[in-house]
């Protein structure tokens, strides 16, 4: 009995230590992904057909998801509200909503969930086809010419793709608000122009996706980085990378928030 | 070109490879040979600076490996040209771009002497007609003769092949090995090559080393290696059961470990 | 060549997608949010006191008839009087004569609040740095339930003394 006990303790330490330098591991990955970002800008072509891959394929999915929340947006506020006599305000409670919180959020999980996963798998995949050493035995550095663009396009990427997401987000607001239901279009707007503040509520918001454009890119690449190189290998770390990146944004959203919002 | 001194490497207490002392002159044709798992591929590694010895000196070009920094170690690897197991061609580029790509990254040639040299390059190992496919189009004898080409592209003084005879049929097979030799005397490149196939590296090699149970077995001539009387080298040469080398794995014996007929049973 | 032709398409998808993209964050900043308002043209400010102001910020516009003419810039404390003291930065262009009034207004049920001011009828003007005599604080939603018990339990005692 005791020595059951003795045993569970010690593969707890075991994997706690194990967990401590597993993050370790990471922040110095991240760290020095981070300082690397330059040389991105340095290789404009690369930066380009990277933007293409995270940025353009990732359109699709984030202006109809954005439609779509904009929509239950619409549709949910003005139940709530028409039960305070505010309906008027739907347009103001469309807009922060969606530029405060579910725009860099949602677009933060759906591009964790579509650009990540493919830069995970891209770069496990290089990683298991010895392509990555192939890089290193030219005398390059895998970090600069791989890994760099890719980061740099996810920190381009994510706050346009959420501002799009808002922005949208907004037009569905409009468009089951005012023309489905009826709530006044003028109003709509005006409450809303009055009480979004630019610096306060759209720019904490492109702070928010920066934040998180740096949270998705840097473990998407990072779980591709340290895959082991093989078929299963590979699918572990995408699975990985999406729910880390997942989980990271929605815990970095609440520190923001606090700190951002808090009065 | 390439020298070890009291190299040894191995994983936590595990050694890999104890004792690895010798040279390898310019102009060489070196084949490594070994049985699975002998460390053969460890070797090149080690060379390339992609692993690092626990002890002894590897001198590449007069340079001490260890003494090198990140930035030395990038400049010396210009030096080196290495064909991988599997190609390791870049699978999102054409044929043409893969062997261009380390023209590009280290060159600042216009893109026309780009284009004339890659094509060279191709010619030499024959496929210069196949420049604008993908690598995935490629059956595996030429994904690894353009993997070749990439190789040599900057026409580096050294270069290390892993198993480039793996997986091949007998032509493909004849055609990188005659290349290999041919590229080798005619560009006076040292060439290293990783194998476990005798009779091709017995063919075209200058000198062979064998490796085995963590350690050189053996350097020589082909021709020596033919004549050795060590058992260990006749076992590979000959490639049969008897030797040196079990067939079994290292374990307890088949008896303890059946269930039917046991004696206590 | 064929390269050359895919790579002029996807750097044009790729500037399209980062030209929308800056769109839609300037819609964002120009039609939902107050950039498009106030605080483009000269101004000058005016001072005010209050003896509460509510829920006044800083920011909120200052309005007259209607339409917004200026910003709340700063609210303090004068600490000798204890009354709120608030800064206005109204458009050049507007101008109000000294006796004029302000008035903390809110907008609607849940809206925000700001100042309201009425034009006065006097010959001189108030200039840069002048202060607006005639003030009249926000409602505060405690002292008109307070007022209304007060009144209701006035009438309730004097309907009983009859």
């Amino acid at each position: 009995m005791g020595k059951s006990i003795v045993c569970g303790l010690r593969t707890l330490g075991a994997s706690t230590i194990g967990f401590l330098s597993y993050l370790g591991m990471l922040a110095i990955f991240y760290a020095k992904l981070s300082l690397l970002l330059w040389y991105a800008f340095t290789r404009p072509r690369l930066l380009i057909a990277q933007l293409h891959f995270v940025g353009n394929r990732s359109l699709a999915i984030t202006l109809v998801s954005g439609l779509f929340v904009g929509f239950v947006l619409g549709l949910q506020g003005y139940y709530t509200l028409n039960r305070y006599g505010s309906e008027e305000a739907l347009g103001l409670l469309v807009a922060l909503s969606l530029v405060r919180e579910l725009g860099p959020v949602v677009a933060a999980l759906l591009f964790a969930g579509r650009a990540g996963t493919s830069l995970t798998a891209e770069v496990g995949l290089m990683k298991a086809g010895e392509q990555l050493d192939a890089i290193l035995m030219m005398g390059i550095d895998p970090l600069r010419r791989i890994l760099a663009p890719r980061f740099a396009a996810s920190l381009i990427a994510m706050p346009l793709l959420a501002a799009l997401f808002s922005a949208v987000g907004i037009g569905g607001g409009y468009f089951v608000g005012v023309v489905l239901i009826g709530v006044d279009s003028g109003a709509f707007w005006a409450q809303m122009q009055s009480g979004v503040d630019v610096v306060h509520d759209v720019g904490s918001g492109v702070l928010k996706s920066f934040v998180f454009g740096w949270i998705c890119g840097a473990t998407a690449l990072a779980m591709g980085w340290l895959a082991r190189p093989t078929p299963e290998g590979v699918s572990q770390a995408t699975t990985r990378a999406v729910v880390a990146s997942s989980l990271t944004v929605l815990g970095a959203d609440f520190l923001l928030t606090a700190l951002l919002f808090g009065q | 070109m390439i020298s070890f001194e009291a190299v040894e490497f191995g994983y936590g207490s595990r050694p890999i490879l104890q004792d690895l002392q010798f040279s390898v002159p310019k102009g060489e044709l070196l084949a490594i040979m070994g049985g699975s798992g002998s460390g053969k591929t460890t070797i090149l590694r080690l060379i390339g600076g992609l692993v690092r010895q626990q002890r002894g000196s590897i001198r590449v070009k007069a340079q001490a490996l260890e003494s090198l920094n990140s930035e030395a170690l990038r400049a010396l690897r210009r030096n080196m040209g290495m064909l991988f197991q599997a190609g390791a061609l870049f699978t999102d580029l054409s044929v043409f771009e893969n062997v261009a790509f380390p023209l590009r990254e280290h060159t600042a040639l216009p893109e026309r002497m780009i284009r004339d040299l890659v094509l060279m390059k191709l010619h030499a190992v024959g496929l210069h007609a196949v420049a604008e496919r993908m690598p995935a189009e490629l059956s595996g004898g030429m994904a690894r003769r353009v993997a070749l080409a990439r190789a040599i592209a900057l026409d580096p003084p050294i270069l290390m092949c892993d198993e480039p005879f793996a997986g091949l049929d007998p032509i493909s097979l004849g055609t990188v090995a005659n290349l290999l030799r041919r590229l080798t005397k005619a560009l006076e490149l040292t060439t290293l090559l990783v194998t476990h196939d005798v009779e091709e590296s017995m063919a075209i090699a200058d000198r062979i080393i064998v490796v085995g149970q963590g350690r050189i077995m053996a350097i020589g001539s082909p021709q020596a290696m033919r004549e050795s009387k060590d058992p260990f080298v006749r076992q590979f040469i000959d490639g049969t059961e008897q030797g040196p080398i079990a067939f079994h794995a290292h374990g307890p014996s088949l008896d303890s470990l059946l269930e039917l007929g046991h004696r206590d049973g | 060549m064929a390269q050359q032709h895919s790579t002029a398409t996807r750097d044009l998808a790729v500037g399209v997608f980062v030209l929308i993209g800056l769109l839609a964050l300037l819609f964002l900043a120009l039609k939902a949010g107050n950039m498009g308002g106030f605080q483009l043209g000269p101004s000058y400010q005016l001072r005010a006191k209050f003896d509460n102001i509510g829920g006044l910020k800083v920011r909120a516009p200052v309005k007259s008839a209607g339409v917004v003419v200026g910003r709340v810039v700063a609210i303090r404390l004068d600490p000798k009087t204890y009354q709120a003291e608030v800064f206005l930065s109204v458009d050049q262009a507007v101008v109000f004569p000294k006796d004029s009034s302000a008035r903390i207004l809110t907008s609607g049920l849940l809206g925000e609040q700001y100042i309201g001011l009425e034009a006065g009828a006097e010959q001189q003007n108030l200039i840069d740095g002048s202060e607006i005599k005639m003030t009249q604080s926000a409602v505060v939603l405690e002292s008109l339930i307070s007022q209304f018990l007060y009144r209701s339990a006035e009438q309730a005692g004097s309907s009983e003394k009859r």
